[in-house]
This record gives C-alpha cells, sequence and structure tokens, in this order.
C-alpha cells in the first residue's frame, strides 16, 4: 500500500502569504479612499471657484446691462426731439421761433357770408372776428359791461381795429 | 529562593491583566471625555442651535432682495418713453460707526449734504440704537464710484462695498423719462417704489412692475463669492405704445404755440387714425416733466383729453345732421331756411351769429348755423337724436388704456328739459372729452364704423411673443352713404364755411369748428366771456387717414372761434404728419381767400337781447323752402309757423321778461362744463 505523500507546506507560509494579500487589499482600499477624497477636495474647490467666477461674472453682467440701460436712456436723450431743437437752436441750423400772430380780424369788412338767391345782405354792420364780447355797431349801445377787466380791454381792441 | 520569589511576583503582577487594566482605564477615560464631548454638543446642538446657526449664516451668506428692473414703454417706433436705470442708496448701520461726526464729514463733502445734521442723524440712530439710518437714496452709478473710492480702506475686511464700517449700499433703480415731458400725461409717473400713479405707468403697473429676486450669496472669510442662489421672479414686461413721439412732438409744439398765442389756460389735441382706432398723439398744455415732478403742479399732471369734460358747441352739430342723414330726412344738397337767424324753443329764444338766410344743408353745416342744426335736431327727435348719441359713444368710456377717463355728461331723454333737445342739436346740455369727440370724427371718417380708441400697440413678456391688447368689437354707427354725405358737408365746412383756416397745402381736408361759452361755477351760468374753442377735422377728406381734434380753453388774445384759434393748429399739425405717414397728396397747394371775411361761428345757445338789424329781420323772410317742419314748442321767426295758443312776443320782449326767463335763456344749462376727474 503505497502513500500519498503529503504536501508540505508550513503554517507560517501560509500567514505570511495572507498577510501580504490583506495588506495589499487595505494598501488599495487606502489608496482608492486617499484618490477618491483626494478627487472630491479637487472638485470642492474646482466648485467654489467656478461660484467665486461664476459671482464675479453675474455682477459683471449686472453691471453691463445697467450701463446698457443708462446708455440708452442717454442716447434717447439726446436724440429727443426736444433736445434735437434745442440743438440746431443752438447751431443756428433753425432760426428762433417767432412769436406767433394770430390773425384777428377779416381782411375785408364784412359781407353776407352767403350769396345765395334768398340771402338778404345787411347792410352796414361789419363783422368782425366773432366773439359774444363784440356786438355789432348798431348794438354796440346796448352791450353787457363785461365782468372781466381783459375782455373789455380786448373788446375795445378789436371792435376799434373793425371800424 | 530567588528564582521562586520572582515567580510569586510575574504571578502577582500578571502582565495581561495589568495590560487590560491599563487598557479599560482608558477606555474609561475616553467614555468620560467621549460623553463630555456630547453632552455639550448636545448642548450646543438642541439648546443654542437657532441662534448659532443664525450666526453661522450671517457669517457666510448675504441675503438681497431687490426689484428687477420696471418694464420699459416704447412709443410706436420702439423708442423707449420711460425707462428704469440701475441706482444705489447709501445707508448706515449707526451702532457700526465709531465716529459718526468723522463719517459725516465725509458723506457729506461728497454728496453734497449738510454734515452737521447727518452728524448729528447719525448720533442720535446711534444712542437709539437703530440698525438702518438712510443718507441718499437713488443716487447715480458715478456717484456711487466715487463715494466707494473716497471711503475705501483696505484695512477694513467687508466682503460688500463701500470698504468703510458701517456704511452700506443698497441697489435700487430710478425711473428716468428720456424725452422728458413728451406725452408726459400719457405715460405718467411712478414713485419712489417704483409703483405706478398715472399714465400708463398705473394702468399697466400689473405689466410693468418688476417682481421682487431673492439672491444668497455665499462668502468666504475675505468676501470673496463662492456661493450663489437665486429665487427667479416674473420678469417684468414692456408696453408698446401706438403713440409716434415724432408726431407727439410736433402736436405738442403746434398746440404749446397755439396755447401761448392766444393766452389760453389749456389746450388738447388727438391725432387717430381713424381706421385702427390707434391713437398716434395725444398732447396737453401746459405739460411736465416727468423728470422734475417737484416743479410740476397739480393742474399739469392731469389728462384732459380722457379726464376734463367740456362743452363741444358747434362741433356737436354733426351728431344732428348725422342722425338727418341716417334717417334719410334730407341729402346735403336740399335746402332749409334759417329765417331771420333766430328760433325759439320752449320759450328759449336761440341766435344764429350772422345771417344765413335759406341755404342747403352742407352750407348750413359749413356756416355753423344754430337755427338749421336745431332745426335738423328737432326733426330727428329725441329718442333717434339719443339713440346716436350713444351709437357714438358718448356717456360712456371709449375704452382707452388710459386710467381716470371719464364717461362726459349725458342725461336720458326722460331728464330733458323742453328745449334740451334744441340745445343739445348745438352741443350745449352734453359734456364730452376731447378723445370722445375725436373718436366720433373718427367714426364718420371711418365710413360710420367705431372703433375702440387704443394707445397700447402691445405688450410684450418675456419669453412670449408680443401681446395684441383686447379691444372691443367694431359697432355700425350710421350707414356708409350717411357717414360719407357727413364727410363731404365738412369738406365744405374747411372749403367755404367756418373752418377754412384748416385748409392744408396738397391735402383735402373736412372739419367742424366749435366754440362755446364756458361755465361759470360760481355764478351758475354761462359766462359769455369765456370759451371753449376747438376744431376736430379730418385729412384727406375722401379717405381720411388721420383725424386731429383740437380744444383750446379760455382763448384771450386774438380771435376765440374754433376757427380762429383751433383750425390753425389743425392745419399746422396735418400739414407735418401727413407726409411722415407716406400719404400722398390729392390736392393742389391750399389757396384760401383771405379777401373773403371771416365767417362768424354760432356761440353761445341763446341771447335774449336783439340789435336793430334783428328786428328788421324779422319784418319777415319766408321760408323759401324749408325741408324742416315747425316742431312742438318750436317758434321759427320769421316766416315759420307759430306755437299754436302760444302769443307771439313782441321784437324786445326779451329785455321784458321777468327775471327768471331771462336766467334761462343765458343759462341754458346749468350743469355743463364741469370739470370731472374720475378714478
Amino acid at each position: 500500500m503505497s502513500r500519498v505523500p503529503r504536501r508540505r507546506t508550513s503554517t507560517k507560509d501560509q500567514n505570511a502569504a495572507g498577510s501580504i494579500r490583506v495588506w495589499l487589499a487595505v494598501g488599495m482600499c487606502l489608496a482608492i479612499v486617499i484618490a477618491g477624497l483626494f478627487f472630491a477636495a479637487t472638485q470642492h474647490f474646482t466648485s467654489i471657484d467656478y461660484n467665486m467666477r461664476n459671482g464675479r461674472l453675474r455682477k459683471q453682467v449686472d453691471e453691463l446691462e445697467s450701463e446698457r440701460r443708462r446708455l440708452i436712456a442717454a442716447k434717447e436723450n439726446s436724440a429727443s426731439p426736444a433736445e434735437l431743437l434745442r440743438t440746431a437752436r443752438k447751431l443756428s441750423l433753425i432760426a428762433e421761433p417767432a412769436a406767433t400772430a394770430i390773425v384777428d380780424r377779416p381782411a375785408d369788412p364784412a359781407r353776407p357770408v352767403l350769396s345765395t338767391a334768398a340771402a338778404r345782405p345787411r347792410p352796414a354792420e361789419k363783422l368782425v372776428a366773432k366773439t359774444a364780447l363784440v356786438a355789432s355797431p348798431s348794438a354796440r349801445g346796448q352791450e353787457r359791461p363785461q365782468a372781466a377787466v381783459s375782455g373789455t380791454v380786448e373788446r375795445q381792441r378789436i371792435v376799434s381795429m373793425a371800424r | 529562593m530567588a528564582r521562586t520569589k520572582r515567580n510569586s511576583v510575574k504571578r502577582k503582577y500578571d502582565q495581561r491583566q495589568v495590560a487590560f487594566t491599563r487598557f479599560m482605564f482608558i477606555v474609561c477615560v475616553l467614555s468620560f471625555w467621549m460623553l463630555g464631548i456630547g453632552a455639550r454638543l448636545v448642548h450646543l446642538q438642541v439648546n443654542q442651535h437657532k441662534a448659532l446657526k443664525a450666526m453661522a449664516v450671517s457669517q457666510r451668506q448675504i441675503v438681497k432682495r431687490e426689484k428687477l428692473m420696471r418694464g420699459t414703454i416704447y412709443d410706436r417706433d420702439d423708442r423707449a418713453l420711460a425707462m428704469s436705470v440701475r441706482a444705489y442708496t447709501l445707508f448706515a448701520d449707526p451702532r457700526k460707526i465709531a465716529d459718526p461726526a468723522s463719517a459725516a464729514g465725509k458723506l457729506a463733502k461728497l454728496l453734497k449734504l449738510n454734515a452737521q445734521d447727518l452728524a448729528r442723524g447719525l448720533a442720535d440712530a446711534k444712542a437709539q440704537e437703530k440698525t438702518y439710518f438712510g443718507i441718499a437714496r437713488k443716487v447715480d452709478a458715478e456717484t456711487y464710484e466715487k463715494v466707494n473710492k473716497a471711503l475705501d480702506d483696505i484695512s477694513i475686511k467687508k466682503a460688500e462695498l463701500p470698504r468703510y464700517e458701517g456704511l452700506f449700499w443698497d441697489e435700487d433703480q430710478r425711473r428716468t423719462y428720456p424725452n422728458q415731458a413728451l406725452a408726459s400725461q400719457v405715460v405718467g409717473i411712478s414713485d419712489a417704489d417704483d409703483k405706478g400713479l398715472a399714465g400708463i405707468e398705473l394702468s399697466q403697473n400689473g405689466v410693468l412692475q418688476g417682481s421682487i429676486v431673492k439672491t444668497q450669496i455665499q462668502h468666504d472669510r475675505l468676501g470673496r463669492v463662492v456661493g450663489q442662489s437665486t429665487e427667479e421672479g416674473e420678469e417684468p414686461g414692456d408696453v408698446k405704445l401706438t403713440l409716434s413721439a415724432s408726431i407727439q412732438f410736433k402736436v405738442e409744439q403746434a398746440l404749446a404755440n397755439a396755447v401761448k398765442a392766444a393766452n389760453a389756460n389749456s389746450g388738447m389735441a388727438v391725432v387717430m387714425d381713424p381706421k385702427t382706432g390707434e391713437v398716434l398723439a395725444l398732447a396737453n398744455y401746459p405739460t411736465f416733466d416727468p423728470n422734475l415732478l417737484g416743479a410740476a403742479k397739480p393742474d399739469e399732471l392731469i389728462n384732459r383729453a380722457v379726464q376734463n369734460v367740456y362743452s363741444p358747441g358747434s362741433v356737436f352739430k354733426i351728431i344732428a345732421y348725422g342722425s338727418g342723414l341716417e334717417k334719410r330726412l334730407f341729402r346735403p344738397e336740399d335746402m332749409i331756411d334759417a329765417g331771420n337767424g333766430t328760433i325759439e324753443v320752449a320759450n328759449h329764444r336761440f341766435r344764429d351769429s350772422h345771417y344765413v338766410g335759406t341755404v342747403n344743408y352742407a352750407e348750413a353745416l359749413a356756416h355753423s348755423s344754430n337755427v338749421c342744426a336745431i332745426k335738423t335736431g328737432l326733426r330727428v327727435g329725441k329718442d333717434d337724436f339719443f339713440a346716436m348719441l350713444q351709437r357714438f359713444g358718448f356717456g360712456a368710456k371709449t375704452g382707452i388704456e388710459l386710467p381716470a377717463e371719464t364717461v362726459g355728461i349725458v342725461r336720458r331723454p326722460e331728464k330733458w328739459n323742453g328745449d334740451s333737445l334744441a340745445s343739445m342739436s348745438i352741443g350745449y346740455e352734453i359734456g364730452v372729452t376731447a378723445l370722445q369727440m375725436t373718436s366720433a370724427f373718427a367714426t364718420i371718417a371711418n365710413d360710420g364704423i367705431r372703433l375702440q380708441p387704443r394707445i397700447i400697440k402691445e405688450i410684450r413678456r418675456p419669453e412670449q411673443g408680443p401681446i395684441q391688447p383686447e379691444v372691443a368689437e367694431p359697432v355700425r354707427v350710421m350707414a356708409p352713404e350717411a357717414a360719407r354725405d357727413l364727410r363731404r358737408m365738412l369738406k365744405q365746412v374747411v372749403l367755404t364755411g367756418t373752418g377754412r383756416r384748416a385748409q392744408i397745402d396738397g391735402y383735402t381736408a373736412a372739419g367742424k369748428t366749435g366754440t362755446a361759452w364756458k361755465f361759470n361755477s360760481t355764478t351758475r351760468s354761462v359766462d359769455p366771456s369765456k370759451y371753449i374753442s376747438s376744431f376736430i377735422g379730418m385729412a384727406p377728406a375722401d379717405d381720411p387717414s388721420i383725424v386731429v381734434g383740437i380744444v383750446i380753453d379760455e382763448p384771450k388774445v386774438g380771435g376765440r372761434d374754433g376757427g380762429m384759434v383751433a383750425a390753425p393748429v389743425f392745419k399746422s399739425i396735418a400739414e407735418q404728419v401727413l407726409p411722415e405717414l407716406g400719404v400722398r397728396p390729392n390736392n393742389n397747394i391750399a389757396r384760401m381767400n383771405t379777401a373773403e371775411p371771416e365767417i362768424p361761428e354760432a356761440v353761445g345757445p341763446a341771447n335774449g337781447a336783439k340789435s336793430s338789424e334783428d328786428r328788421k329781420a324779422e319784418a319777415g323772410t319766408p321760408e323759401r323752402r324749408s325741408a324742416s317742419g315747425p316742431a312742438k314748442n318750436v317758434t321759427s321767426q320769421p316766416g315759420s309757423q307759430k306755437p299754436a295758443g302760444k302769443p307771439e312776443k313782441a321784437p324786445d320782449e326779451g329785455r321784458k321778461r321777468d327775471k327768471r326767463t331771462a336766467a334761462r335763456e343765458v343759462t341754458p344749462v346749468r350743469w355743463y362744463e364741469r370739470r370731472t376727474i374720475t378714478s
């Protein structure tokens, strides 16, 4: 009866190999954890950096938007019709406006405004600038006194022009 | 022996036991230590949680609440009429200011403030331990930079500017009106908190107002921003108006010149596109600059064209004639007799300002005959007249997107007096706004279809297309033929009638003058020395592109007729606006015959006193061919039928009448011409 020879492996050798594997595993884990931590830290600081840049850019955008609005307002102000007119007058491109005169009496004494067959002329009555302040010359004696002084003065002026 | 002793000692101090004891001792110490730390942690995180959290947050985080920029108001060509720009408000936390006097001295120099007042204010606020003390509100970017530079202290670790202990900036916005006084009553104003107070700023406040945005900013100990989160709010919208800045300016210039030349109290002008109902210009004078609101008088803030009611006078005759044309009572070529120029309705005598005689309807309108208009109105009848009034939109808001619009004054027929229909036929006993009257003319210009006047072209919201505002459905007021006939009659007014000064170079025009006495609220009667002069017209007459309404309040110098005061303004405006709108000329150069006399316009509804000419005229001009029949209580003198059972009055009877009747003659209406402001 032959005996199969037993493999002779010492317990010491087995323990050494096992511990190497354990240390390798631990080392790898540590390496992974350290790498992860390093990666997370990098990410964290990159994020902070980006946030800082983002904040600066936002501020810049806000400032540029404010500036854009300010420039639009300034442009509109400069191009406003009133400003253009003022500048044109300053540069003598257009003349200063003369006092507007409103014609207050007709060029011709009154005659019937309508020359229809049925229309009868009203002789001797001058047509003046029509206002309730002014009565016909014949009715002038019946005029009511005007309450406003300026109205009276104005009436006298218009009546005198109509004569 | 010695060996035995050593063994016994070994036995006594077993190494394992010692190690275990020591280990347990350390565990106990550590446990107590950790227990202590845990207790402390529990205390900090449970009992002092709120206080510590707030402290931590305040150290690293700033919360900013700011309003988004208020929306912009544009004209039809996208020119900004009102917009907001960035501004800054400087405030102090007085508790953190070590030396208020020194801070006040520096700030006063930079901001041009009174140093003593500022120092006293800061010191008082510090004594009262206030956390906020406003120093300068809404300063511009330039001042902001100047203050930051002057107060910069690099030794101070502060996240925000200015780097000065206890001083802070608050970002704000300031409303600016680049075109100054242009369309100021239409655009309106907003207050210091950017809330609309008047005009489009008020009516469209919901669109324009920006929501409040909360921004949380995290920063490091050096103040550098490391994180930011924003709670987004709804972006405000912009409003585009139908107004054209260019046309508005021309209209305002023309109106201002006319008001100044006539030394009038005020003036209003409306320019409308009759085909769309769009208001191209809406001007008031006097006006104000919204940028200098402190200098504005309260009266200048009112948009008179939509808020003030006035008696339209002869301009309103279009309603009587329009109703008659709509009912086919006459054609413009038919004849009507104005008699001797007086008509009596319900003991109330109405007069023409000048002799007209027998003329056709077109000429009667052209010469603004009161008698003819009253006869026409009486023929139409009060029910149809009132119905036409309503269809034209009188007595109701036009629907324009402006605040405080008044409906005017229109009484129901049940409340009319015997002479009310006659008075209303010539534009008394009724109150209208300039916009209502212009809208009525725009209806005639648009072949009888009334469109709602609009001043907002579109509303723009971010991430949305332009939104058109809703408008009322068009209303057929009168038949197209009637509208065209009426336009023909109005053309005659400009060609040969009271509105000849409205003739435009290169274009045909149509329109009507109006001159009405004003109501004096003190005497409770009309004041014959005060007028409202108006002219409302359209051009080109055959296919109108614009309708222009001009109203001048109390002209005092020169002529006071609408034809003298307001018609030239129409001419000035139309001659500038029509080419700008690209309307092709359809007429030669206007050649107004200045040799022809001015045609005076009927002003007052009645006058009791009669001239000798009147009495002569009363001798009788038989009504040659009058299309109008006598109405009840109507006396057309002479030649017209007298009301049965009513004694004929002596020619100068007016003077002999009792005071009550006389007062009634000159005060046909006691309630019109009120200044009505609704809100």
